[in-house]
């Protein structure tokens, strides 16, 4: 079988696209994970590519990030004490708001032949179709040859198909992760030596939460990355899931200390006594440098073989 | 060749934006259309098709070069003439997929869409479960589709059977729990008696 994949997968969480080269004919994948359809264009046959440009900003995007950042704001000043932690769900969703905005311009992408007019989702931002267009072109013009701009005259092919290169994925979202696990740990550590590990509590949680989302996303990626980070991404999702484990199991326990030393009156406690907060702090600081770390690693193996 | 159009509000694009070496911005929408016809563009094709071609120069079927393209094969992609367009199912193949089809590449034709039950499975023994008392009728759909779909073939792009076990492994786990919370509120019950 010798198909290559001509762009990094286009996907979002319900759905994927991909161009593949496959012999003389570019085989289009359009999926909503649950079902997936296959076209097939003869490379000989494509007679157009439109790329229409959408501006990034439009009213749904405007108001999800507003929107994501204001509850996140508003929950983290005005909630009193622990019910600021409920930051989290906006967060993530001023995450998610993030990464879409830094997708930049969105486009269309209609490939044209002389029975069929198919728009291509494999590339959906204007970044994409500025690595999409030149690949397919190059690929077009080597069995066509170049059409003049008024059309009028033919320029012959000058290279074979095989020769067109593909476009190398950018595991944009992989060193994303890998570096917040590294500044985790570098976060975790500057509380240790200041004493304050309990103000690390929140963060933690926040950040465990991202850390879980982000290794499936990066997992689920993982025939554009190779093996090691794909596994790494993996390991980040199951440790931050045990340790959300552990921290939400220590806070449970620790506030229902302190609500029973309330209870017992007599001297308030000043402060919760958190559980295990040395234990866990430590711990979560050197998982998150080892795989961190172990992640830029593998990144950095990967990607030696694609700058041949 | 009229056909090419702005991807925002489905203006016709004029030929003389066309190849320009990058966007123009629409007349109408304002929004950047970057048009690159190739050389095939040059081949017109009629709408209605009664078969000969003219000039010589139009989309000609793969098997008979004086033959009109009328639609492309969905097994291979050639362009094909009125003659050579079988209908199969849903589909439209070339003479020669048709045939080799039966030699066993039949799956390879049929391949313009594929269901993926062992997703759907994964997807509706999972996703439930926060609403934990729809498991009740999610968890059997999903050991169905797991199941009657075990062997589905995938020739394009092999799957694995990754999701199917792990549909069965969750299944399992949660028949366990219901069974077990079943137990423990009868015995209560007894208890309280
Ligand atoms: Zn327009
Ligand atoms: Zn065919
Ligand atoms: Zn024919």
């Amino acid at each position: 079988m010798n198909r290559r994949l001509l762009l990094p997968r286009e996907s979002g969480l319900f759905r994927y696209a991909e161009l593949w080269l496959d012999g003389a004919e570019i085989l289009y994948v359009n999926s909503s994970r649950f079902s997936e359809r296959y076209s097939r264009f003869q490379i000989a046959d494509i007679q157009a590519l439109v790329v229409t440009e959408f501006a990034l900003w439009n009213p749904l995007r405007s108001a999800s990030l507003g929107l994501s950042f204001f509850f996140t704001l508003l929950l983290l000043i005005l909630a009193p004490g622990a019910w600021a932690w409920w930051a989290v769900v906006p967060g993530i969703w001023l995450v998610f708001a993030l990464f879409d905005v830094a997708r930049g311009p969105r486009c269309r992408l209609v490939l044209h032949t002389a029975v069929s007019t198919v728009t291509i989702e494999a590339a959906r931002t204007m970044k994409q179709a500025n690595q999409a267009v030149p690949v397919l072109r190059a690929l077009i013009t080597s069995v066509q040859g170049e059409l003049s701009r008024d059309g009028m005259t033919i320029t012959p092919p000058i290279r074979s198909a095989g020769d067109v290169p593909v476009v190398k994925n950018t595991p944009l979202l992989q060193r994303v992760l890998f570096g917040m696990l590294v500044a985790h740990a570098g976060i975790l550590a500057a509380l240790f030596f200041a004493k304050q590990m309990e103000n690390g509590l929140g963060l933690s949680f926040t950040l465990l939460a991202a850390e879980i989302v982000m290794g499936v996303i990066a997992f689920n990626r993982r025939r554009e990355v190779g093996i090691w980070v794909a596994a790494l991404s993996m390991v980040t999702a199951i440790l931050a899931t045990v340790d959300a484990g552990v921290l939400g199991f220590s806070m449970t326990k620790s506030w229902i200390e302190f609500f029973r030393a309330v209870d017992r009156g007599g001297v308030r406690p000043e402060n919760i006594e958190w559980l295990w907060l040395r234990e866990q702090t430590v711990a979560r600081a050197i998982w998150h440098a080892v795989v961190g770390l172990s992640g830029w690693v593998a990144w950095l193996i990967n990607k030696e073989p694609d700058a041949e | 060749m009229g056909y090419v159009v702005c991807g925002g509000c489905a203006m016709q694009v004029r030929t003389a934006n066309w190849n320009a070496g990058g966007a123009i911005p629409c007349p109408v929408c304002e929004r950047g259309v970057e048009v690159v016809v190739f050389p095939a563009a040059m081949r017109p094709v009629a709408g209605n098709p009664p078969e000969a071609i003219v000039t010589g120069e139009e989309a000609s079927c793969y098997n008979h070069a004086a033959n009109r393209a009328a639609a492309a094969c969905d097994g291979c992609g050639r362009f094909l003439c009125t003659l050579c367009d079988i209908p199969v199912s849903n589909l439209r193949v070339c003479p020669s997929c048709f045939e080799t089809g039966k030699g066993g590449v039949l799956e390879q034709v049929r391949l313009t869409e594929r269901t993926n039950f062992d997703t759907i499975a994964l997807a509706l023994v999972t996703l439930p479960m926060p609403l934990c008392w729809l498991i009740i009728f999610t968890t059997p759909a999903a050991l169905y589709f797991a199941i009657k779909h075990w062997n589905d073939p995938s020739p394009l792009f092999p799957r694995g059977k990754w999701r199917q076990w792990l549909t069965v492994a969750i299944a399992i786990l949660q028949v366990i729990l219901i069974v077990s919370l079943v137990v423990f509120i009868v015995r209560m019950q007894g208890g309280n008696r």
